[in-house]
């Protein structure tokens, strides 16, 4: 991973402390991101994205109290232009199921489906995928 | 000389006597002929008046130029004193004007010439005789003994005859004239003969009679036979039988009569008198009887013709009767037509009134059948109903229970990962081991939940397309190439057919029991399998016909006591050390057949292999 690439920051949307300390963990083990934020719910992560800068990745986990996933994006939707840079990853605990998965592909901000805990594996693919030179000039053209 | 002249007279007389006998017979034979009784006593009493002047003309008186007039006298209140009257007014006597007396009794008699007297009004002859005795008187006596009186008149038929006394007519004094005593009943031979006569008359009489009776009878006959036909006639008939009856009787009593007259005439020939009035009686009675008889014959007559005109009537009817009968017989047929058809319209009707009872109870049957057929129609629908809700409650659960168990077992799992990575090293060896085991039990604890996921998704497809068997098997034995190489497994294929269902879940199917024949084997053994499938049930009909497919394999075989042990989910017969997998393999095998609508079972020999069995509806 060349320094070049390395994200500024990433946000893990999750109620569950086991699953953020893991994964925070994993993504530092990686060293792909300077910045790992954590929102407990839909609701913390919508109040951190108008305060601060956007983050590069959010990770996303559906079954949460206050706000959930999907209420999240909808509100996510509606937001400025200028807080709305990130790639959301929706983080599923166990196999979706038929309507979800409908639900899911309809809405364009979702790139991506994961595992919820996540390896270092999927993390480097993802940063590959999305943010490698040649991934952001095909991005970037897009 | 007076004597002389008086021959001469007398001879004269004579002549007008007999002529006038004659005349007077014949006027009263001509009458007697339609005799009407009434007639005939007036003709009787005209004769009575004429013989008693013939009988003066006939007698000489001793003193008759003495007389001015001829004096006649009758006795007692005979109405004979009329008809002399009348007489009188007509002739004379000897030329003198005749004089009529009447005289009450015996006694007074005297200054007459002639005395009447008829024995009706019971004046004893002999007194009479005494009395008039030289007094030139002559006594003319109707119906009186023989020989009692001068002049005695017999009544004889419509007619007279009559005896002399000549003695005591000579010993009076009187002159005879010989016409008188020719023409008298004059000896008891005569009256003897007279009565013979009679008597002969009377069998005529009689004979004819008889045959009256006999015609009678004849008629008697026929109005019996009649009497059969016509009862109105009958009666009638009936009444007049009876009177006939009661003539014969009648008629019986004469002849009894005159039977004992006859002896008594044997006996007592001179009692003359009694038998000629006895006999003119008869001779009365007799007249009477053929007038009655001849009435009767013309009633019967009648009664013919009015039988005869009945006959006919009869006949007519008869025709009537036979020409009804016809009909009648006509009518009798049509009838008897009528009534078999009536017979057989009732047998119908009979027949199809059972026909109808049967239907109606089959009916009722039926409907009872129905309608509790229904009620358990509807019971199997509700309890369907519930089943459906439960299972789907079940499934439900299965698919909760799973999904969230995936969550914290994946982070199990993880965090295991991160802890041997990160401290495996430094771990002893129990420490290595553990953790070993827990991540080999997080492992199988994620296989089950995710097999357990499946199952409960299994038969929620509806959407059942036409699935072509031979390409199913053909794709999955590219699936298993790997598998059937390292085993060499020999899997022959038979012809198999198109059918309706779920491709993802027939695949599974297809898969989990070739990877079961493959995997229960001896260590040695090659597996074999086959697979075929017949069609089963009735062919013509689809609804019944269903596919057998057959999956045989020569493995361990299982049990009898195991043969539906193992289509339980998560059963197994053997440990995981020997045989890997979940367990769940055939439940979802049966799971699927039966959302398909068949069944699934096996045949097997413990250690000769086992034949799986399922079915799929056309």
């Amino acid at each position: 991973m060349s320094m070049e690439n390395k994200l500024k920051k990433v946000l893990l949307v999750d109620d569950s402390q086991s699953t953020n300390f893991f994964n925070k963990m994993i993504i530092e083990r990686t060293n792909v991101s300077e910045n790992i934020v954590i929102a407990k719910n839909g609701l913390e992560a919508l109040e951190y994205l108008q305060s601060e800068s956007v983050p590069e990745v959010i990770f996303l986990d559906i079954n949460m109290p206050v706000m959930n996933g999907w209420e999240f994006i909808a509100e996510y939707q509606k937001l400025k232009e200028e807080y709305k840079g990130s790639i959301i990853i929706l983080m599923v605990g166990a196999e979706l199921n038929h309507e979800e998965k409908k639900l899911a592909e309809s809405i364009p901000e979702i790139r991506e489906f994961n595992e919820k805990m996540l390896t270092k594996k999927v993390v480097c693919d993802i940063v590959d995928k999305y943010f490698s030179y040649s991934t952001i000039e095909l991005y970037s053209k897009r | 000389m007076i004597y002389r002249s008086q021959n001469i007279s007398s001879s004269k007389t004579r002549f007008i006597f007999i002529v006038l006998c004659l005349i007077i017979a014949f006027f009263v034979r001509a009458n007697a002929q339609d005799s009407q009784d009434t007639s005939n006593e007036e003709v009787k009493r005209l004769q009575r008046a004429i013989f008693v002047f013939n009988f003066a003309q006939q007698i000489g008186w001793p003193n008759e130029d003495q007389y001015e007039s001829f004096k006649i006298g009758v006795l007692g209140p005979d109405r004979t004193i009329l008809d002399l009257q009348a007489m009188a007014q007509k002739r004379q006597i000897y030329g003198k004007p005749v004089e009529i007396v009447r005289f009450q009794f015996i006694k007074d008699v005297k200054g007459i010439q002639l005395l009447y007297v008829n024995n009706k009004y019971n004046y004893g002859i002999h007194y009479i005789l005494s009395k008039i005795s030289n007094k030139n008187i002559l006594l003319v006596s109707e119906d009186y003994n023989f020989n009692a009186s001068m002049i005695n008149m017999v009544n004889v038929g419509n007619s007279f005859e009559y005896e002399i006394n000549s003695e005591r007519i000579e010993n009076e004094g009187f002159a005879m004239a010989p016409s008188l005593k020719q023409y008298a009943i004059s000896s008891s031979e005569k009256w003897k003969r007279l009565y013979r006569k009679t008597e002969r008359s009377l069998t005529e009489v009689q004979e004819k009679n008889k045959e009256h009776q006999t015609v009678i009878r004849n008629k008697e006959q026929e109005i019996r036979f009649h009497k059969d036909k016509i009862t109105n006639q009958l009666e009638k008939i009936g009444d007049q039988e009876e009177e006939i009856h009661h003539k014969r009787e009648e008629i019986s009593k004469r002849n009894k009569e005159i039977e004992k007259l006859y002896t008594q005439s044997e006996i007592q020939q001179k009692k003359y008198e009694d038998k000629v009035l006895i006999e003119r009686e008869l001779e009365d009675n007799i007249q009477e009887q053929i007038a009655f008889i001849k009435k009767q014959e013309e009633k019967i007559k009648i009664a013919n013709q009015e039988i005869d005109n009945r006959n006919k009537f009869l006949e007519k009817q008869n025709t009537q009767i036979d020409e009804q009968k016809k009909v009648l017989e006509q009518q009798n047929l049509e009838i008897n037509t009528q009534k078999k058809i009536n017979l057989l319209l009732v047998a119908l009707i009979i027949l199809a009134l059972g026909a109808s009872f049967i239907i109606y109870r089959g009916y009722l049957t039926k409907k009872r059948f129905n309608i509790e057929l229904e009620k358990k129609n509807r019971a199997i629908h509700e309890q369907s109903i519930e089943l459906e809700a439960k299972n789907k409650e079940l499934e439900q659960f299965a698919y909760i229970a799973s999904h969230d168990l995936q969550e914290p077992l994946n982070t199990i799992s993880s965090f295991i990962g991160l802890i041997a990575e990160d401290y495996g090293d430094s771990f002893d060896e129990v420490g290595k081991e553990s953790l070993a085991f827990i991540s080999d039990a997080s492992k199988r604890m994620k296989n089950l939940i995710d097999a357990l996921l499946e199952y409960s998704r299994l038969g929620r497809s509806r959407e059942y397309k036409n699935v072509d068997c031979n390409i199913v098997l053909q794709e999955l034995q590219d699936d298993l190439k790997k598998i059937i190489e390292e085993t060499n497994a020999n899997i022959t294929i038979g012809k198999l057919p198109v059918v309706k269902g779920s491709e993802i879940e027939l695949r599974l199917l297809f898969q989990n029991l070739i990877s079961n024949a493959i995997k229960f084997r001896d260590a040695k053994t090659i597996p074999k399998i086959d697979i075929s499938c017949t069609k089963r049930g009735n062919s013509k009909e689809k609804v019944n016909s269903f596919w057998q497919f057959s999956v045989k394999d020569n493995g361990i075989g299982i049990p009898e006591e195991h043969k539906e042990r193992i289509f339980a989910i998560f059963q197994r017969l053997h440990s995981r050390d020997q045989y890997q997998g979940t367990g769940i393999g055939l439940a979802h095998c049966k799971k699927i057949v039966e959302s398909h609508g068949g069944e699934i079972w096996l045949e097997s020999k413990e250690g000769k292999g086992s034949t799986f069995h399922f079915t799929i509806p056309v």
